[in-house]
């Protein structure tokens, strides 16, 4: 039996939580069900903003994705875990915009700097670009951290919380049942 | 086997609603002043019990407890699994409002089976009803995993495949139902046989 349970991993799960970040040119998308669990395998479709599928890929053993930035601009990923769950992540513009990597730093990297403007549009370009790396390094660890958090389960007051509902709705049935036998 | 939003096709959300809206006002007919508090505990019960996940190896598994709703309350699982599953979509986003209608026929109309089929045997003594109960927690969940399959049917997907793919997947679950199942049965006629009744 516990072959069986090993076997049927994901099914349990009720929905699939997506979480996405840009790094660079690279967009990468992993999908968590709530129970925790990594959504392996699992389709992944890149939409436009007119909803037209723009690429579409499968997750790895890690529940992740990763894409190059296609040249229309993506607005949302769905990822289909099978047996009907599905979640979805919206990119807003803001997210896609840091993406651009400026043309002109990869074009002067590495040329002595001379002190006329032009290069001084280079300086800055190149400056830009290392920053973008740098603060693409050092936040990977806090998007990672972001994608755990993004999605958690179910703590001990919501599920009070949601018996609290339910006992609400009792006292209603109660109620309006009383009432008809008043009548 | 919560179904996610935008998978299915409006016409079977549009046909799940309906059904699921008959069946819960034939469900808040049938639940007379004695049953309510019943059916607000078994509602409880039936919400927390798929947001408790046990650990089992590698993966987690957790209860459905349709078989038990459906065999103590009949046609008053609709209006119970109506509102566990409102505050599921609700407080956690599993399933959706949209989606609400086909998610509680899944569930409940294989407790309102359960409850025609089984019922009467669990009533019962002896091996008869153990087997019976037994019976109701995994026929339950088995039914839950062909109304799943038929529902995503509608989408383009291959019946068979999906359904054989859950039922697979769902067969320990159905196992621990039964079980889980018989020792509520035995358990409520030794301590409260009138709610049975």
């Amino acid at each position: 039996m516990l072959l069986l349970v090993v076997l049927a991993a994901s099914a349990y799960a009720h929905g699939v939580n997506v979480f996405t970040w840009v790094e660079g040119d690279t967009v990468f998308t992993t999908g968590k069900f709530s129970s925790g669990k990594k959504a392996v395998n699992s389709l992944v479709e890149v939409l436009d903003r007119d909803g037209r599928v723009l690429l579409t890929g499968k997750t790895d053993e890690k529940g992740e994705f990763s894409f190059k930035m296609p040249s229309t601009k993506p607005a949302k990923i769905l990822l289909k875990a099978g047996h009907g769950h599905m979640g979805e992540w919206v990119l807003r513009d803001e997210d896609v915009a840091g993406a651009e990597v400026p043309e002109s730093a990869v074009k002067h990297s590495g040329e002595a700097v001379a002190v006329n403007s032009q290069s001084q549009e280079a300086l800055k370009a190149e400056i830009e670009a290392a920053v973008n790396n740098a603060l693409d390094r050092k936040l990977r660890p806090v998007m990672a951290v972001l994608a755990e958090l993004s999605a958690p389960g179910p703590s001990i007051s919501d599920i009070i919380g949601g018996i609290g509902y339910i006992i609400g709705l009792v006292g209603l049935g109660a109620y309006l049942n009383s009432r008809k036998k008043q009548k | 086997m919560h179904i996610s939003e935008g998978i299915l096709s409006g016409e079977v959300l549009a046909v799940g609603t309906v059904l699921a809206v008959a069946g819960t006002a034939i469900g808040l007919k049938k639940l007379d002043y004695d049953k309510i508090a019943g059916a607000g505990i078994l509602a409880s019960a039936f919400f927390v019990a798929s947001l408790i996940h046990y650990p089992v190896g590698p993966s987690s598994v957790h209860l459905i407890m349709n078989g038990v709703v459906g065999l103590i309350l009949g046609w008053g699982a609709f209006p119970a699994m109506l509102a566990a599953l409102t505050l599921h979509a609700v407080m956690f986003q599993y399933g959706g409002i949209t989606v609400l209608g086909v998610n509680t026929l899944i569930m409940a109309v294989p407790a309102v089976l359960c409850y025609g089929l089984f019922r009467r045997f669990a009533l019962k003594g002896g091996r008869v009803a153990t087997a019976a109960a037994f019976l109701t927690g995994f026929c339950a969940v088995l039914f839950g995993a062909v109304l799943t399959g038929a529902a995503l049917m509608f989408t383009g997907k291959e019946f068979l495949e999906v359904t054989v793919a859950l039922v697979g997947s769902y067969f320990p679950i159905m196992i621990i139902e039964g079980i889980i199942t018989v020792f509520c049965v035995e358990f409520l006629k030794k301590v409260q046989p009138e709610m049975l009744g």
